[in-house]
């Protein structure tokens, strides 16, 4: 609980209307979009300013109080999820885009700005922001700097970390830097290479200048309807293969498309493998290069085929894979959306091997993907009512991570770790690896105030024993000798 | 106490007396694998010993550094790893040359995006810690979003793998980032995972010329805003050494279809200029690597893209050249000359003082020797801390990331000790 003085404090910098201390409204805050997870925080403080957050952040490292930072609360992984004690320091009320510089193709934001709302500040003039989180039309940029956001374009485009140029972030000690710069390659250390993707765990960004992208001439979506995941997971690799680029690759399986298509109607074919190219570009290279991926997707045995008539066919298309993960609520009343990241080329296999987990396991569990960069999103679908089911859910769906970093992959692919997946951390890295990104921690957060608990795994949270945690010898990773 | 004098008996045992050897009173010792890099770096750590990792030394000039005792060579961790080329991934070890890896990833079609200065000589290892890039830039971006991992080796011989194999990683701090032009002042790189791309296969060049960058202005703004398959786009300054050209060009790769014409685009862009499309082979007419002159000051600047001309100009109007990506990195030169009375590194400081002002910064990448001695004599290293962030945290955060991956100086120590964050 917190003092009564520092309350009058933080008070004294937010105002009555940016302090919530009723604890029906603490509810809200009490989790993100991973609703397994809860904790009530002791306040939260709805600063308008970066002089508010610096000042806020005095207060919490003099007396030592963890902040957890939060835009829409839509991450997926725990990463706004209250700290016991902490408080939250929220962003609805700094959603101003402050700069709009279309010769450099840069504008500038504050953390609350709404992710499609910078591509709204610029769609006019000819441009775009490229990440495109699935939860793009809620989430914030300031989130998205956080967890290096993703999205299905990221395939062509990149991801949040690659559209970022420069951040005004608050250190935890309250101290304001800039990182990165407005021209390319800032003096020194790549601060905002690192700082992008903490979880919020080294500062918080008040202001961002990002990259503002020139929208193609022409777009052209795909989809194709295959009797099997393998076959449609055997066309990406194809469509790779020929040097072909599209700006994403999605797949998804039949109980994705059921959900989807009973929640936005996108008028998908019904099949067991349903994979989405979009290509872009200059009109002549978009007929091009749609013509050879159709082709592919033929040579793979695609049952159907067909191209988005219009604007408005595509932007339907694009909904209904986007609204998947909400739509799996039309399956089961609770359910897991978990982010591991595999090589390509392993898709089929991993994908048999998720199936027969969840057969064994007595749950379901649907696929919808990012296929070009291999990061799969399997939905666990569980029941909460269930006695034990939902431990059973989390357990299914940290297994299905072991297995992504067995085949050479990773945890996250664009959710981050977050409360959830901070146990799994020591399952892909050594305690070495571990070490050395606490030394960024250390330089950052001295106190160990800014979101504790998330990101690494602690001994609290995760036990002192590891589970089957173990990190091949590199010589055994190279294929020269073998553990038996 | 250890003496320097018996140092090579000391490194002998760790790596094989045929690999340690005396130069100019420097050890340099070359491990074969990461964990000799590691056994080394121990053994310095502990003694209190200076290191300077290297690779094909091509670039040791960027970042004023100090005397070391032990030059720890990488060239002998040379090998391709790993190719998954389906997965659009390769894994190096840090000393092979960047040639050498293109040639490899070339059999399957495939390239590391990027096009770092003496690619034959250049190490992975050393393109990375000095965050090269070239025209490339332009369409597949820089290091930083190609680096998928690094094993590295901390000062103290802590061996970590940090980021992944695997194109979509988020899972912890992405370290490498903080490894990419850090100048070898935080760990030792020995192996990177790189992201790939297919080889272009429809490249078509041009080169676009006039008497000042200014001209060409409006043609490079109008294909920053089109819709053309743009790859390259670079501006070559003052390339008198060109024996065609006395003045400006602007040199455009496209990679696009034949079929989609994108050449009579262009033709047609420049047409409106009042410009003639010039075609070019598949080469790079004259490249960066023909600034970086023994009798001149050779810099990296950085702006934002709208004072690329100006600053072009500017530099053809002090006696200098330069080649500028539209996107705003110059490298240019002043040939070591008293011009009109005014010396060469007056005109490099003003250069400075202009581009910060214009929201960029100002590297010296290399200073001739007759000018070496003035140009130390400066107060503050002007490509260093001074030029860096609008507040002093920025570095006092940067100090403190050294002091927790290098507590004691070992790696790579600067040259001016209130100089202690590196350029890039």
């Amino acid at each position: 609980m917190l003092s009564a003085e520092l309350l009058s404090a933080f008070l004294e910098i937010v105002g009555p209307r940016g302090l919530i201390t009723a604890q029906n409204q603490l509810q809200t805050y009490e989790c993100d979009g991973l609703t397994a997870f809860r904790e009530a925080p002791s306040a939260v403080l709805l600063p308008e300013t970066t002089g508010q957050v610096q000042a806020i952040l005095r207060l919490c490292t003099r007396h030592k109080v963890p902040f957890v930072a939060r835009g829409a609360g839509t991450g997926l992984s725990g990463g706004a999820l209250p700290t016991q004690g902490s408080i939250v320091i929220g962003f609805s009320r700094m959603t101003k885009i402050l700069n709009v510089d279309l010769v450099n193709h840069q504008i500038t934001v504050q953390p609350g700005v709404i992710n499609a709302n910078v591509t709204v500040a610029v769609a006019g003039a000819g441009f775009f922001y490229a990440p495109d989180p699935s939860s793009q039309t809620v989430c914030t940029i300031g989130g998205n700097v956080a967890e290096n956001a993703g999205g299905a374009h990221c395939l062509k485009y990149g991801f949040t970390v690659t559209h970022v140029l420069e951040a005004t972030v608050v250190l935890p000690s309250g101290e304001l830097v800039t990182l990165g710069s407005k021209s390319p390659d800032a003096p020194g250390y790549d601060l905002l290479g690192v700082f992008i993707g903490s979880e919020g765990t080294l500062g918080i960004a008040t202001e961002m200048t990002l990259r503002i992208v020139r929208k193609p001439e022409a777009i052209q979506v795909l989809l194709a309807a295959f009797p099997s995941i393998s076959a449609a997971a055997q066309t990406v690799s194809d469509i790779i293969a020929a040097g072909l680029l599209p700006s994403a690759m999605e797949i998804m399986d039949r109980l994705a498309i059921v959900a989807a298509e009973a929640a936005v109607h996108p008028q998908y074919p019904m099949c067991d493998g349903l994979l989405i190219v979009e290509v872009d570009g200059p009109l002549a290279e978009v007929k091009l290069q749609a013509e050879q991926v159709l082709e592919l997707c033929r040579k793979n045995g695609a049952i159907e085929t067909r191209h988005a008539i219009d604007e408005g066919d595509r932007l339907l298309i694009w909904k209904g894979r986007k609204a998947a993960f909400a739509a799996a609520g039309r399956l089961s009343p609770n359910y897991i959306v978990q982010d591991g990241v595999i090589p390509r080329t392993t898709l089929p296999v991993v994908l048999e091997k998720i199936a027969a987990m969840a057969n064994a396991e007595g749950l379901r569990v649907t696929n919808v993907f990012h296929a070009g960069d291999g990061n799969l999103h399997p939905i666990v679908l569980y029941r909460r009512d269930n006695p034990g089911e939902e431990e059973r859910a989390i357990d299914l769906s940290m297994r299905i991570l072991d297995l992504c970093v067995e085949t050479g992959g990773s945890i996250t692919g664009e959710h981050g770790v977050g409360r959830e997946k901070q146990c799994s951390m020591s399952y892909m890295y050594a305690p070495a690896d571990l070490a050395t990104m606490q030394r960024v921690r250390r330089a950052f957060d001295p106190d160990n105030i800014a979101n504790p608990e998330k990101l690494f795994p602690t001994p609290r949270l995760c036990g002192e024993q590891k589970r089957g945690h173990y990190v091949p010898h590199p010589v055994e990773a190279s294929g020269i000798a073998e553990v038996f | 106490m250890l003496l320097l004098t018996n140092l090579a008996e000391h490194l002998a045992p760790l790596v094989g007396a045929e690999f340690v050897a005396e130069r100019n009173g420097v050890f340099v010792v070359s491990p074969k694998d990461t964990q000799e890099v590691a056994a080394v770096m121990g053994f310095a750590d502990q003694h209190g010993l200076k290191v300077r990792p290297t690779g094909g030394r091509t670039k040791l000039s960027w970042g004023s550094l100090a005397e070391v005792q032990i030059e720890l060579s990488l060239l002998r961790l040379n090998q391709v790893v790993d190719h998954p080329w389906q997965d659009l991934t390769c894994t190096v070890q840090a000393g092979c040359t960047w040639e050498t890896l293109q040639q490899t990833l070339a059999r399957h079609g495939q390239f590391v995006a990027l096009d770092p200065l003496w690619p034959s000589t250049a190490t992975v290892g050393g393109v990375c810690a000095t965050n090269d890039s070239g025209a490339l830039r332009h369409r597949y971006g820089s290091l930083r979003d190609m680096v998928l991992g690094m094993t590295i080796v901390l000062a103290d011989g802590t061996i970590a793998r940090t980021g992944g194999r695997v194109v979509k990683n988020v899972a912890g701090y992405d370290v490498p980032k903080l490894m990419v032009g850090s100048l070898g002042t935080l760990a030792i790189i020995t192996e990177v995972t790189f992201r790939l791309y297919a080889l272009p296969r429809h490249q078509q060049d041009f080169l676009v010329t006039a008497e000042s960058s200014e001209k060409l202005s409006p043609l490079m703004r109008a294909i920053r805003e089109s819709h053309l398959a743009t790859q390259a786009l670079q501006l070559h300054g003052n390339v008198s050494f060109l024996e065609t050209v006395n003045g400006s060009a602007l040199y455009i790769e496209l990679n696009a279809h034949p079929e989609a014409l994108q050449n009579e685009m262009l033709d047609q862009m420049c047409l409106r200029e009042g410009l003639t499309l010039g075609f070019l082979g598949s080469a790079i007419p004259f490249n960066r690597e023909a600034l970086f002159r023994p009798d001149a000051v050779v810099i990296r600047g950085t702006m934002l893209p709208q004072y690329v001309a100006a600053f072009a100009d500017y530099v053809q109007r002090e006696g200098g050249a330069s080649v500028i990506q539209s996107f705003g990195v110059m490298y240019a030169n002043f040939p070591y000359q008293e011009r009109n009375g005014v010396p060469v590194l007056r005109v490099v400081k003003d250069l400075w003082i202009d581009l910060q002002a214009a929201g960029g910064s100002l590297t010296v990448l290399h200073v001739p020797d007759a000018l070496a001695a003035e140009y130390a004599a400066w107060p503050a290293r002007m490509d260093t801390s001074s030029s860096t962030p609008k507040t002093g945290e920025a570095v006092l955060l940067a100090n403190a990331i050294k002091q927790q991956f290098d507590p004691n100086q070992t790696l790579n120590p600067l040259a001016n000790e209130s100089a202690a964050q590196p350029v890039r």
